[in-house]
């Protein structure tokens, strides 16, 4: 007869019992407790917005101090002030966050702020103390700043990034760029934080567009493109010929953002690129800084091999339809068929449809005559869909007259859209 | 060797495999306690004011694959239209639909019928009309045929014409919270080279009061199919997807709401309509991918905060049927990808991920209800007395209530969704798990395995309660 062990199992039994309550009863004060907290911390904040309101009040006449219970303010409700995270509970607004930051960022405070930053055993509690002195502006901790960004803990790293972003000076900008120089993994962060920069940071920034490092390059030449400052417009046309072609994409949208009409010769080189980013690039930003001029320049490009590069010129003809209109009636009426959908296309995205019906409806002579022109390209170009949408936008008595001209055309197709413009009304 | 010998073999195994399955799991528990921590401090920490501002932000594209929705697909969009973040652009698939879905999104939308260029780079069946919203531009809507395809031809069929970097799929009765892509995108910026995919958890929405998109009271009902539900999801995302993403080691984005880099997308081809669902076999396969090609330096993380709400199923009936197809799928997957089960090149996910869902989500079903008639028979045959019979079933009971409560005690450390009634009653649900619930997932599970031996692929939807 075997043994199965069963006052092991019992034993066993006991433990997971033991455990299982131990667990229950942590769950439950877990959640009391967290409760707890955060009722405590929402009427802590009441409190203080409370007397806050009265400091604004007294016009700042009445001591903070003896107004507060707690004037020893911690890292994390100064957070919760700050950035108003807890605001399901509390909100505070522009004038009040102001008013404490006044009143309770002392020198005093402030390194004892900077000593947690720096000491505290517990992570967390020192990634809050590095944001507040980040939403303090607290310009003096930098040097602590400075070194917490370089922390061997990624949390404290990308924390101290935020922190380094709230400060928004040139030398907090000079701190960040000197660690993006070897941290580029981390561009998105630290130029998402830059951008809400002032300009006055461009000249650091502008620096980097010589770095040996693409990477460091594109998201200078980016930065660029955000800060706006004409006076590198030189250096940007340069880099639409740098040997990266990530580079080169950016300093052409950099080109558009500017919208300097110098530019057009750097970029209408890059729309020969060997590189689609780049072509996409020139196009959208030749646009930009010609407007409708641009279409004749970059209409050849909807033979590209890349269908980002047409999308972005298909995006632009719907934006200038005017210009666009001798193109598109060329398209329709020509033999290339990516030519004919992305006339097609054009004309849907942009509603031109519908204008081409009106006008045939109740437009001029001259009008009535070119949107014929037009809607017999759309019917022979099998423009099904298109105009199967525009003409149900029209009344029952309009849609006849329609689909009569649609079937002068092409009688199967105006049976065609009959039918499913009869199933989609419900029959 | 007689009964008593084979008895007492069998009885080794059994035990063995509980003691080995219970204290995996609550390793992975304690993992994702420590993992799921750090992201709920880093989430409180983090600036989405700023990251909301930001003109460099990543762009998204949302898919939505909806077939008959007409009860959900309202408040799913509108939650959609109601996110905070910069750019984004929607795109739903109306697969087949032989309800109101189509004609409820072009009351909400005002579609109009458009011409564009549509390149086939997924299979995705056949499409017949492509519109654009003339209310939001932002928003593309594909009606298609559903073919043999099923679901993963229907988000195919969107991926074909997304622009963005990154893509999110979203199911079409899931409502997001209106922080989800802020929450999610905040980790993918930190390094977007290296997030192939990431997704996070998302509760269940029956019961939940829901207006305009938006989820107006998160007092969870107590109907004990939906608690029980809502306690597996706590254990899946929080007890173990957690951890295993500490290591990278995730198997599964659910498709409920998940996250993937384009480039992956487009390079193993979309989502393959040969399993019966898409998701898990996607994330396998990516890893795979990745793997085989050394890239060995690429994340695909879980989060644990909660970014949405989604329906499940709300009787019993509905429930098998669900769970049978997640089985089956889970089946076909890890029998598509045995050679990378402790394959060294696979790395931690051969080694942590993979024998884990051998052992549990495979043949769990196997080993829980063989050793409960085991030791049920054991007991009628007199091979096992009284007192050690109940020792045994104490031991099953126990062991499967302690894995629940240790992933609700993790949940609750991470997140403030449910009140103290709530978890007290998930609490006193672990207890009885085993009694009440799981032999419904056991039912749920040996349909789904004599279903994948069968060679069943299809993708059987579940009749859903009416909002």
């Amino acid at each position: 007869m075997y043994s199965y062990h069963t006052d092991l199992v019992l034993k066993i039994d006991a433990a997971l019992l033991i455990l299982f309550i131990a667990v229950a009863v942590l769950t439950i004060v877990s959640v009391i407790f967290r409760d707890y907290i955060w009722r405590r911390r929402s009427h802590k904040l009441l409190n203080i917005k409370r007397n806050v309101y009265e400091l604004i009040l007294s016009g700042g006449k009445v001591d903070a101090k003896a107004l507060l219970p707690e004037p020893e303010i911690t890292p994390q409700q100064f957070l919760d002030i700050a950035t108003n995270r807890n605001r399901d509970a509390v909100f505070f607004n522009e004038a009040e966050q102001k008013s404490l930051q006044q009143s309770f960022l002392s020198k005093k405070r402030l390194a004892e702020i900077e000593r947690i930053a720096k000491n505290s055993w517990s992570k967390w509690r020192r990634i809050e103390a590095i944001l507040s002195l980040g939403y303090a502006h607290a310009e003096s901790s930098l040097s602590v700043l400075k070194k917490t960004l370089k922390a061997r803990d990624k949390d404290v790293s990308y924390f101290s990034v935020i922190a380094l972003g709230q400060i928004r000076t040139l030398a907090s900008a000079k701190i960040l760029l000197l660690f993006f120089r070897k941290h580029v993994a981390f561009g998105y962060k630290i130029f998402s934080v830059l951008e809400a920069f002032p300009p006055e940071i461009v000249e650091e920034v502008a620096d980097l567009t010589h770095d040996l490092n693409p990477q460091v390059r594109a998201w200078a030449v980016r930065l660029i493109s955000k800060l706006r400052p004409e006076r590198y417009i030189k250096r940007v046309k340069e880099m639409t010929q740098d040997k990266n072609q990530d580079v080169r994409a950016a300093a052409c949208t950099c080109l558009g953002e500017l919208g300097k009409p110098d530019t057009q010769d750097a970029l209408l080189k890059c729309l020969n690129d060997e590189f689609w980013l780049v072509r996409t690039s020139a196009v959208m930003a030749l646009s930009k800084v010609m407007g409708k001029d641009c279409i004749p320049l970059i209409i050849g490009r909807i033979n590209d091999p890349s269908l980002s590069v047409i999308d972005s010129v298909k995006n632009v003809m719907a934006e200038h339809m005017e210009a666009t209109l001798p193109y598109i009636e060329k398209f329709l009426y020509g033999e290339d068929e990516i030519s004919k959908r992305v006339a097609l296309e054009v004309m849907g995205s942009s509603g031109y449809i519908e204008k081409v019906l009106k006008d045939i409806l109740g437009g001029n002579e001259q009008e009535k005559r070119r949107a014929e022109y037009l809607l017999k390209g759309l019917v022979l170009s099998r423009a099904h869909s298109g105009l199967q949408g525009a003409i149900l936008v029209f009344p029952k008595d309009k849609r006849k007259e329609l689909l009569e001209l649609v079937r002068n055309i092409d009688s199967a197709m105006a049976d065609h859209i009959e039918k499913d413009i009869a199933r989609e009304a419900g029959g | 060797m007689n009964l008593s010998n084979i008895n007492y073999i069998i009885f080794l195994i059994f035990f063995g495999y509980f003691l080995l399955v219970m204290v995996f799991y609550l390793l992975l528990a304690l993992l994702g306690m420590i993992e799921g921590r750090r992201r709920s401090w880093e989430s409180e920490e983090e600036d989405y004011p700023l990251a909301y501002l930001s003109t460099i932000a990543i762009p998204v594209s949302i898919v939505i694959a909806a077939r008959n929705e007409e009860e959900w697909i309202r408040d799913s969009l509108l939650s959609v239209l109601n996110l905070n973040y910069p750019k984004f652009e929607v795109i739903i698939v109306d697969d087949a639909s032989t309800d109101r879905t189509l004609e409820i999104l072009n009351e909400m939308l005002d579609l109009m019928a458009v011409d564009i260029p549509y390149v086939k780079h997924y299979k995705d069946g056949f499409v017949h009309t492509i519109f654009k919203s003339r209310k939001y531009p932002f928003v593309t809507v594909v009606n298609k045929d559903r073919g043999s395809l099923k679901k993963a031809g229907a988000v195919n069929a969107g991926l074909n014409l997304v622009r963005n970097e990154y893509v999110c799929m979203v199911d079409a009765d899931t409502v997001l919270e209106q922080n989800a892509l802020l929450k999610v995108m905040a980790h993918v910026q930190k390094d977007p080279d290296r997030v192939i995919g990431i997704g996070s958890y998302f509760g269940l929405s029956n019961g939940l009061k829901i207006k305009d998109g938006r989820v107006i009271s998160s007092t969870p009902t107590f109907k004990p199919v939906i608690a029980y539900q809502t306690m597996e999801y706590i254990r899946s995302f929080i007890g173990s997807r957690i951890g295993w993403s500490r290591y990278n080691a995730m198997p599964v984005m659910a498709g409920g709401f998940s996250m993937w880099r384009r480039d992956v997308l487009y390079d193993l081809g979309g989502f393959s309509a040969d399993f019966t669902c898409e998701d898990i076999e996607f994330t396998f396969r990516a890893h795979d991918y990745l793997i085989k090609n050394k890239e060995k330096d690429y994340r695909i993380i879980m989060l644990p905060y909660s970014v949405g709400w989604t329906e499940g199923p709300s009787n019993i009936k509905s429930l098998i049927l669900q769970r049978s197809r997640w089985q089956r799928v889970t089946n076909e997957t890890v029998f598509h990808y045995k050679y990378m089960i402790l394959n060294p090149k696979h790395g931690s996910f051969a080694f942590l991920t993979l024998p884990y869902f051998l052992l549990y989500e495979v043949m769990g079903v196997f080993f829980g209800v063989t050793s409960a008639l085991f030791v049920a028979v054991a007991w009628a045959l007199k091979i096992l007395d009284t007192r050690t019979f109940l020792a045994f079933l104490c031991l099953m009971v126990l062991s499967q209530a302690l894995m629940s409560l240790v992933s609700i005690f993790s949940f609750v450390r991470i997140n403030r969704l449910y009140r103290l009634p709530y978890i007290s009653y998930l609490i006193f649900l672990c207890l009885v798990e085993l009694i009440c619930y799981r032999w419904i997932i056991y039912i749920a599970q040996i349909l789904g395995t004599y279903s994948f031996f069968r060679g069943v692929k299809d993708f059987e939807q579940y009749t859903r309660a009416k909002r």
